[in-house]
This record gives C-alpha cells, sequence and structure tokens, in this order.
C-alpha cells in the first residue's frame, strides 16, 4: 500500500495505491489521523488505484468520517472499481459516504 | 510456513497465525486467479474473504501468545471453488457474530463487525465445523464462466 497525499484548494487529497485490507490498514489510518490532526477539515479519498478493500480498510473511513463529523468537517470519497463499490454496498455505505466516480467531481461537491 | 501447488486447480498454503502473514495468502489467490483465468472481480472477492476470515482467526483464536499454523486450501473443480481454512485455536465458530446493522448513520455505526458480513456475502456457502482439535471453516463459490 503507498499513499500519497496533497491540498487542492483546502480539500487535501489523498490517494491510496494497493488493497486497504488487515495488513495496511493502520498504516493508513496512522496518516488520515496525521492528515486531520494536521488542521484538514475537507478530505477526499481517492481509490482510484486500489484493489481491493476488506472491513479493516472499512473501519478507517468509518472512524475517519466520525472525526471529521466532530470537527464540522466533510470526507467524500472517490474511484471506486466494482468490487470496491460492491464492498461498500454490501455494507451499507454507499448511503452514508458520499461516493462520486472522480476526483474532479468529488471536489466539485466540497 | 510453506506454500505449494499441487497442480493449476489445487493450492495449499501453511501460514503462521501473525497478521502479517495474510499477505502470502493474497498473492497466493492472485496466481491462482491468473493460472485459471479468473475475473479480477472474483479474484478480489476471494481475497477480501480470506483477508476477514484470517484476521478473524488470528486476532481473535488463540489464547496463548505461541506461534500456532493455519492451513489453507483452495480447489477449483469446473467452475466451482472450494476452500477451507483450518486453525489449531480454541472452539470459536466466526459466524456466529451478528451481522451489524447497516443502516445506521456513521455516528451510530459501530466500526466492527462487518466482517462476517462481507464473507457471507461474498461466497455463496460458508460454514464451520469444529474437527478434533481443529476449526475449519469450509467455502464454497460458483466461479463465472471463463472469459466473462
Amino acid at each position: 500500500m503507498q499513499i500519497s497525499g496533497e491540498v487542492k484548494g483546502g480539500i487535501a487529497v489523498v490517494r491510496f495505491e494497493g488493497s486497504l485490507d488487515t495488513k495496511t490498514a493502520a498504516a493508513a489510518q496512522e496518516y488520515l489521523d496525521r492528515t486531520i490532526d494536521g488542521g484538514a477539515a475537507k478530505v477526499l479519498l481517492s481509490f482510484d488505484k486500489v484493489d481491493f478493500v476488506s472491513s479493516a480498510g472499512l473501519r478507517v473511513l468509518l472512524l475517519t468520517a466520525k472525526k471529521l463529523r466532530a470537527r464540522s468537517g466533510g470526507m467524500r470519497v472517490c474511484g471506486l472499481n466494482e468490487s470496491v463499490a460492491e464492498v461498500f454496498a454490501i455494507s451499507g455505505l454507499t448511503t452514508i459516504f458520499k461516493v462520486f466516480p472522480t476526483e474532479e467531481r468529488a471536489l466539485a461537491d466540497f | 510456513v510453506e506454500a505449494r501447488t499441487i497442480d493449476s486447480h489445487h493450492l495449499e498454503l501453511r501460514i503462521a497465525n501473525r497478521l502479517e502473514e495474510i499477505g502470502r495468502v493474497h498473492r497466493a489467490v492472485d496466481s491462482l486467479a491468473e493460472r485459471q483465468g479468473l475475473d479480477p472481480g472474483t479474484r478480489r472477492q476471494l481475497n477480501v474473504v480470506f483477508d476477514e476470515l484470517l484476521n478473524n482467526t488470528i486476532s481473535y483464536g488463540y489464547d496463548d501468545d505461541g506461534e500456532h499454523e493455519i492451513a489453507i486450501t483452495i480447489t477449483v473443480s469446473g467452475r466451482r471453488l472450494r476452500a477451507a481454512i483450518s486453525d489449531d485455536g480454541r472452539p470459536f465458530n466466526p459466524l456466529e457474530r451478528a451481522s451489524p446493522d447497516t443502516g445506521l448513520s456513521v455516528e451510530d455505526r459501530p466500526t466492527g463487525g462487518l466482517g462476517v458480513h462481507l464473507v457471507r456475502n461474498l461466497v455463496d456457502r460458508v460454514s464451520y465445523e469444529r474437527r478434533g482439535a481443529n476449526n475449519v471453516v469450509l467455502l464454497e463459490k460458483q466461479l463465472p464462466p471463463a472469459g466473462a
């Protein structure tokens, strides 16, 4: 798993690459915690290069969404492949996360 | 700790009860998928299922801190995949865990409990047996037609 980030118009864009699973969830959580602790209130998570996500990864997203809500911030998610979208849907997350096909569309929603 | 491929349709893998070992199972699934010409969706579903079940066993299945072996077998016959995960931990049926309420909001949603819910939805059949001193989880999944 590789994680990279940049700030675009006040929005922290975090891009994951690889799989977000048992092995990689802790590193992802750490990165997102640092991003939020560093003052980011609006966070866009890009899954363009993510192969699969398991519940360990979903847990990271739920915790991040809760933290951002507590700070009146917001989280958007984009670029899910069919398999990741399926996992989101089974878990009931498609309705509680704001999911967009592309980074541009997600950024425009903030 | 060993991995061997008996033929292109059958795979046996033994891992230690450490979370980082799950990556070896993902790699084995990826290589089986390549040999069998499985579509990416099926390959990813299998990786999620193994991630969930092995995480459960390794995180909650043992009363001691010692090293244990977990055996994984995967067999593809026709368009049907069968798999078994066997461990010597304390008696533990992961399927008894209640399914989460997936209709709750972000604030009310517990962050755990989704794993087994995903497993049940990503394979056609999952069952648990206690065999002697071992927990055995059996999986079955119908594969889409080749080239689909």
